[in-house]
């Protein structure tokens, strides 16, 4: 598995992420990744926000267009993730702290597509606190996963 | 001029809790991400709404979720000067740093851009939108322009920590 994630770095695709002069490369691709968050995590946490009591007199059902720009945010992390986890294979894709990163993405992409699709219906206050919290949890396991040495759950 | 700004903000307390604490960078990044998506989810929510999505919405109702973008940028204001002050060479470090400079100036920006909003008188008619209201066209001049400055500071943010290395300054002067 690590000679297929060696080959995976060192691939084109690999080599222009990391060593590309291009600002599509690497630093265009942490700039996309950070708006991306910002429209994901930001619109999902101010519509679980109003569906948690704040702001009452918005009219929750209308802020269902919103979530167009939430998935597009999540798109825009998706695709520039991939990109990113290509270029760093060997140390990201061995991390078990990226992959408790996914995991928490997995399960705030769910609560996200529930909250959307029972906004009509008034949502729980415990989906919307699970969308504010697994979106805050997936940024914190982001961070640690730069961090191996202080959570010892390291990168190889 | 940078190094009296420097002197300004020096912090040898700070300075030296980020030093000796591992976990006090990192901690601050995560509240940093946080202020940023409260701050974008909010800000970002009126200005699509001013630029025609989402018309159902009554533009005052949503404005009572500008607090929390606010406290998002406070939060960012603390953790930005944690990163400031706690750069292992001091403030200097950012202060000369040519995209931190341009990050500030965009956040002078949309500054300006929220104070011409309402010194206008702009955002009294855009706070009267009702359900459908479509928004007076210096309204979608003022979201347009938040939306491209915020975007704007990720980007200078991003950037900061690559202004050193080569290619950065070789290709884009940073």
């Amino acid at each position: 598995m690590n000679e297929f994630f060696a080959a995976l770095e060192q691939g084109s695709v690999g080599l222009w992420v990391r060593e590309s002069p291009s600002m599509f490369a690497y630093t265009g691709l942490i700039t996309v990744h950070a708006i991306g968050l910002a429209f994901a995590v930001g619109f999902s946490w101010a519509i679980a926000l109003r569906a948690l009591g704040v702001a009452r007199a918005v009219p929750l059902e209308a802020m269902e267009s919103f979530f167009g720009a939430v998935w597009i945010g999540f798109w825009l992390c998706a695709v520039s993730g991939v990109a990113m986890a290509i270029g760093h294979a060997t140390t990201d894709l061995t991390s078990p702290m990226f992959y408790i990163k996914l995991g928490l993405i997995g399960m705030g992409v769910g609560s996200t597509r529930m909250l959307e699709t029972k906004l009509r219906v008034g949502p729980s206050p415990l989906l919307a606190g699970a969308v504010i919290a697994l979106w805050a949890g997936a940024i914190i396991a982001g961070r640690l996963n730069e961090y191996p040495a202080l959570t010892g759950i390291g990168r190889s | 001029m940078i190094q009296s700004l420097a002197a300004l903000l020096q912090n040898e307390a700070v300075h030296e809790f980020v030093a000796t604490q591992a976990w006090a960078w990192p901690i601050c990044e995560m509240i940093h991400f946080f202020g940023m998506a409260l701050l974008m989810g909010t800000v970002g929510l009126l200005d699509l709404r001013m630029l025609g999505v989402a018309k159902a919405l009554p533009v005052a109702a949503l404005e009572r979720l500008t607090p929390w973008g606010i406290a998002g940028f406070v939060l960012n204001l603390i953790t930005g000067y944690v990163f400031i002050v706690g750069s292992p060479g001091g403030p200097k470090d950012s202060l000369a740093n040519t995209a931190f400079q341009l990050k500030m100036a965009f956040i002078l920006l949309a500054g300006l851009n929220v104070a011409a909003f309402h010194f206008t008188g702009v955002s009294r008619r855009a706070s009267a939108l009702g359900q459908g209201g479509d928004a007076p066209f210096a309204a979608k001049i003022v979201a347009a322009s938040s939306l491209f400055l915020w975007l704007g500071v990720i980007y200078f943010g991003r950037m900061i920590m690559y202004s050193d290395s080569f290619y950065v300054r070789e290709y884009y002067g940073f």
